[in-house]
């Protein structure tokens, strides 16, 4: 069995080219040390990658919405067991263990991303424009680029098959995309402010 | 990237077409500069399917194959035929669709059923171009036997057996090889060993074998290539993975490096029963990582591929 700290991000990148092959897009919220380790912010060893939440792509200025990511989504699960055989890694070396948090409280902050996303789409469907601006507001979101956490619980990760779209958790085909997605004292990054991106040779 | 994986697909496309020109030459199709002929057995439905899978590339073939639906196709099996071509890929099922229908248009009837699904790119029975097929050849035992007995599980069993000179084999490994179902090959080997036509051992479980002395003077009409013959070698599923890699190599063309070796470990995994029968020792999968194994993948077909051309 290979250490996967050694091969996280080629994993990784494999499981985007996976899922980008297939034309799919999956975003996941990733914690822990692997997050940590992808972010540069630590350089210690990793069993897996633990998956807290599923992502939707961002529409506009409307950030992805969060939910809980058990199971995983069967497209995953089976990019999940190819890389595994082909970088010799544990057969759950992605998953969603950790999610049981969404029954016992996740992280706040996620939840507050959640709570707001919700506020948002909910905005959006009234057409009041104010409940959107509000959220936008407490939200406190920074522009793409913005300062790069130094330490933060939570990290997003997203694979796959990009959208076009400005920023966010989508990218180019086969692109690895990570996006920190709390930040330490509040006052997070903006999901959609990808401050550093692993792109694959596709 | 699509360079290297046309590159490995190449060596797989043209050990392919090799194998296929040197068998048929031997079989009697007018072939120019076939090379050496072979010592093996020809396992002729494995060779149609070769035939079949590298036609679009080596467009002659065509000419063997219809020589063959019209001179030699009541000596295939059809049931034999379809049980193999699940083995191979798509490209090999639209490679082969139009010969049913030239064996049926020959006067070969069994055909007809699998000549309902010919594809659009007819197969003209050319009956004279190569003139008679060549059974006395050692390498032509199985068709010979064919020839003598019928197509059917027992002149195959009988084939087989006289090809590994003697030694014994379980009905599990005669299965393997043969491609027919262990109930069957239990049953002809117990019928033909009542007629004392092959030999049982008293081991658990049971082998069989032929005696070869008792084959001798049939076998001796074979000429020199008996003395230097290399017996029983499992084609079928070596040219299976010949005919996989040259899809592969169709299929991953504009894949990125990753997802072309992950697909490339598919095409191992499939075959790896393949290598293991016949005793082949590639380089294992598990010692390279990600599109790392695109290498050990070109080194796995060159192995094959030259495992082939030295035991045909």
């Amino acid at each position: 069995m290979s250490e996967l700290t050694h091969v996280l991000e080629p994993a990784l990148l494999a499981v985007g080219e996976l899922l980008a092959a297939e034309k799919t897009e999956i975003a996941l919220v990733v914690v822990g040390g692997a997050s940590l380790n992808l972010l540069g912010l630590i350089n210690r060893t990793t069993q897996d990658v633990d998956v807290i939440a599923l992502a939707s792509a961002p529409v506009g200025i409307v950030p992805a919405l969060l939910a809980p990511p058990d199971p995983l989504p069967e497209a995953l699960q089976h990019a999940i067991l190819r890389v595994s055989r082909d970088f010799g890694l544990a057969p759950d070396w992605i998953n969603p263990a950790i999610a049981r948090q969404w029954s016992q409280g996740i992280p706040p902050r996620l939840a507050h991303e959640h709570h707001l996303a919700e506020v948002r789409r909910s905005a959006r469907r009234t057409g009041r424009e104010a409940d959107a601006d509000r959220a936008e507001a407490v939200r406190g979101c920074r522009p793409v680029g913005a300062e790069r956490p130094r330490a933060g619980p939570a990290g997003a990760a997203a694979f796959g098959r990009g959208t076009g779209s400005s920023g966010g958790v989508g990218g180019d085909a086969g692109r690895f995309g990570l996006v920190p997605a709390a930040r330490r004292g509040g006052g997070g990054a903006c999901p959609s402010a990808s401050t550093r991106s692993l792109t694959s040779r596709a | 990237m699509s360079e290297r994986i046309d590159e490995i697909a190449n060596v797989a496309r043209l050990a392919a077409a090799e194998a296929a020109w040197r068998q048929w030459g031997l079989l009697g199709a007018p072939v120019a500069g076939a090379g050496i002929g072979p010592r093996s057995v020809i396992d002729p439905e494995a060779l149609l399917l070769l035939s079949a899978s590298v036609r679009s590339s080596e467009r002659r073939l065509d000419d063997v194959m219809g020589w063959w639906a019209a001179a030699g196709s009541t000596l295939l099996s059809v049931q034999r035929t379809t049980t193999l071509l699940r083995r191979f890929p798509l490209a090999t099922r639209v490679g082969l669709a139009s010969f049913p229908a030239a064996a049926a248009a020959a006067g070969d009837a069994r055909w007809t059923t699998l000549s309902r699904a010919a594809g659009e790119e007819s197969l003209a029975p050319r009956g004279k171009w190569g003139g008679e097929p060549r059974l006395i050849p050692y390498p032509a035992l199985v068709l010979r036997l064919r020839a003598g007995f019928g197509v059917g599980v027992k002149a195959d069993l009988l084939a087989l057996l006289l090809s590994m000179g003697g030694t014994d084999a379980t009905v599990r490994s005669l299965s393997q090889a043969s491609a027919y179902t262990p109930a069957a090959v239990r049953r002809a080997a117990q019928e033909m060993e009542a007629a004392a036509f092959i030999r049982r051992t008293r081991s658990r479980p049971a082998t069989y074998y032929a005696d070869p002395a008792r084959w001798t003077a049939l076998l001796e009409e074979a000429g020199d290539a008996a003395s230097g013959a290399r017996g029983w070698r499992s084609f079928a599923q070596l040219f299976a993975f010949l005919a996989w890699v040259d899809a592969w190599g169709n299929e991953q063309r504009d894949a990125s490096p990753y997802v072309a070796s992950s697909a490339a470990r598919d095409v191992y995994d499939a075959h790896q029963s393949a290598f293991e029968l016949n005793r082949i020792r590639v380089p294992d999968p598990t010692q390279s990582t990600g599109a790392g194994y695109l290498d050990t993948f070109a080194a796995t077909v060159d192995k094959v591929c030259g495992w082939i051309q030295a035991n045909l």
